[in-house]
C-alpha cells in the first residue's frame, strides 16, 4: 500500500476515534450506565449489537453513496472500521477511568463495551465519513433517507440520557397536562430547529409550512419516539411498570430524541 | 476496488488497510454476540451467589478495620449488597457493624471494610453477606 494511503487510514481512523468519543463520552461517564450493562437481559443486550450494526451499516451506505460511490466491500468496510473505533475508544477511556478492568474483568468490561457500541459507532461512522478532508459525501436526498438520517441522530441523543434516573423521576413527577407540554415542546423545537433559526444546514419549506410539518416534523417525532421506547424497553424501563408510566418515559426521553433527529437532518 | 491507485479520485477508493481494520470490527462484532449468547444460554441462569471473605484486620482510628472482599460467583449484579460482621466472645454478641456495597457484577468481586472498637483478634469473628436486592 501507498504510504499517502496509510496516512488516509490513519486519519480516517484518528477521525472515527475523535467521532466515537463525541457522541459517546456523555453516556461513558454516567454511572447508571456501568450498572445497566451488567443487569441488562442478555438476549435484550443482543439485539442492540444487532441494531446497532444494522444502524451504522445503513449510515456508512449512505455516506459512502454519493457519485465515487465505495461500492458494497466499502461501505460494509468502512462500517467495520466505526465498530472497532468505538469499542476502542471506549475501552481505552473506561479502562483509564477504572470503570473496566479489560484483563481481570474482561466479562463486565465485554458487557460495557457492547452497550456503548450504539452511540459511539454512529458517532466514529459519522466523523469520519463526514469531517474532513477526503470525506464522502451522501448522495441521497429522498424522504426514505432522511426518515432514516432523523432516525440516527435521535438514536445518538436518546442512548445517552435513556440509562439516567432522571428520566424514570421526571416521568414519574409529570402529570398529564405536562406530558401533552412537552410533546407540543418537542414538536416545536424539531420544527424551528430545522426551518426557523438559520442554522447551516437549514432548510426551506418548499412545500408549504403545513406539509413539511406533517411529513418530516411530525414523522421525525414518531421515529424518535420509537427510537426511545425502544431503548427504554432495552434497558429494562418498562419491566414492571404501567402503560401510563412508559408512555411517560419515552415522552421525556423523545425530547432529547427529537432535537437529536433535528440536528441529524442539518447536519448529515 | 482493492486497488486505491488505480483511479483519479483515490480519496474515494477503499484501501487493503480498511478492508483490515473492517473485518477485525466484523469480528468484534461476531465475538460479542457469540459472548451474550453464551451468557444467555449457560451463566445468567443462575441467581448471585455471593461469599465474603477477611483480608486483613488492621488497627484504624480509634479502632479496628476488618477488610473484606465480596465475591459474586452467580450470573447476575447483586446490588445493595450487605455485609455485616459480628464479634463475640465467651458466647455473648460484643459488637456488630455493617457496610453496604452498592453493586457487585456476576464474576466479580469488591472490597470494603467493617469497623470495630474491640480488636476482633480477641474474640469470635463471623463475616458474611447479609442481604442484597435484586436490579
Amino acid at each position: 500500500m501507498s504510504r499517502t494511503g496509510d496516512q488516509e487510514l490513519a486519519k480516517g481512523v484518528g477521525r472515527a476515534l475523535a467521532g466515537a468519543l463525541l457522541f459517546a463520552l456523555p453516556l461513558l461517564m454516567t454511572m447508571e450506565f456501568w450498572r445497566l450493562a451488567h443487569t441488562v437481559e442478555r438476549y435484550r443486550l443482543a439485539l442492540l449489537v444487532v441494531v446497532t450494526v444494522l444502524l451504522v451499516l445503513g449510515l456508512n451506505r449512505s455516506f459512502g453513496s454519493g457519485p465515487d460511490g465505495v461500492g458494497v466491500g466499502g461501505y460494509l468496510a468502512d462500517a467495520g472500521v466505526a465498530l472497532l473505533a468505538a469499542a476502542v475508544a471506549a475501552t481505552v477511556v473506561l479502562g483509564t477511568l477504572g470503570v473496566i478492568d479489560p484483563l481481570r474483568d474482561w466479562r463486565a468490561a465485554l458487557s460495557v463495551i457492547a452497550m456503548e457500541t450504539l452511540p459511539a459507532a454512529i458517532g466514529a461512522s459519522y466523523a469520519r465519513s463526514q469531517l474532513g478532508q477526503g470525506s464522502r459525501r451522501p448522495a441521497g436526498t429522498g424522504y426514505g433517507h432522511e426518515v432514516f438520517l432523523m432516525t440516527a441522530g435521535a438514536v445518538v441523543f436518546a442512548a445517552n440520557i435513556a440509562p439516567t434516573e432522571e428520566v424514570v423521576l421526571l416521568a414519574a413527577d409529570a402529570g398529564p397536562v405536562r406530558v401533552v407540554l412537552l410533546v407540543v415542546l418537542s414538536l416545536v423545537l424539531m420544527h424551528g430547529f430545522v426551518y426557523a433559526v438559520g442554522f447551516g444546514g437549514q432548510e426551506k419549506a418548499t412545500s408549504g409550512l403545513v406539509r413539511s410539518f406533517l411529513t418530516l416534523t411530525v414523522v421525525g417525532y414518531a421515529a424518535a419516539f420509537a427510537v426511545s421506547a425502544y431503548i427504554l424497553w432495552t434497558f429494562g424501563r418498562f419491566d414492571g411498570t404501567g402503560l401510563t408510566m412508559a408512555v411517560s418515559q419515552t415522552v421525556v426521553l423523545a425530547l432529547p430524541g427529537s432535537i437529536g433527529a433535528a440536528a441529524a437532518r442539518l447536519i448529515l | 476496488m482493492d486497488d486505491d491507485e488505480d483511479r483519479s479520485g483515490g480519496k474515494e477508493r477503499t484501501t487493503g488497510g480498511e478492508y483490515a481494520l473492517g473485518a477485525l470490527g466484523g469480528l468484534l462484532v461476531v465475538l460479542l454476540l457469540g459472548f451474550l449468547t453464551y451468557q444467555a444460554v449457560a451463566v445468567r441462569e443462575s441467581g448471585a451467589e455471593l461469599s465474603v471473605t477477611v483480608t486483613s484486620v488492621e488497627p484504624s482510628g480509634d479502632g479496628y478495620a476488618v477488610h473484606f472482599r465480596v465475591v459474586n460467583t452467580g450470573g447476575r449484579t447483586a446490588e445493595q449488597v450487605q455485609v455485616s460482621g459480628t464479634l463475640s466472645q465467651n458466647g455473648s454478641e460484643v459488637e456488630q457493624s455493617t457496610a453496604t456495597v452498592a453493586y457487585v457484577p456476576p464474576e466479580s468481586w469488591r472490597v470494603g471494610a467493617l469497623l470495630f472498637s474491640e480488636d476482633p483478634g480477641t474474640g469470635r469473628l463471623q463475616v458474611g453477606p447479609s442481604g442484597y436486592t435484586a436490579p
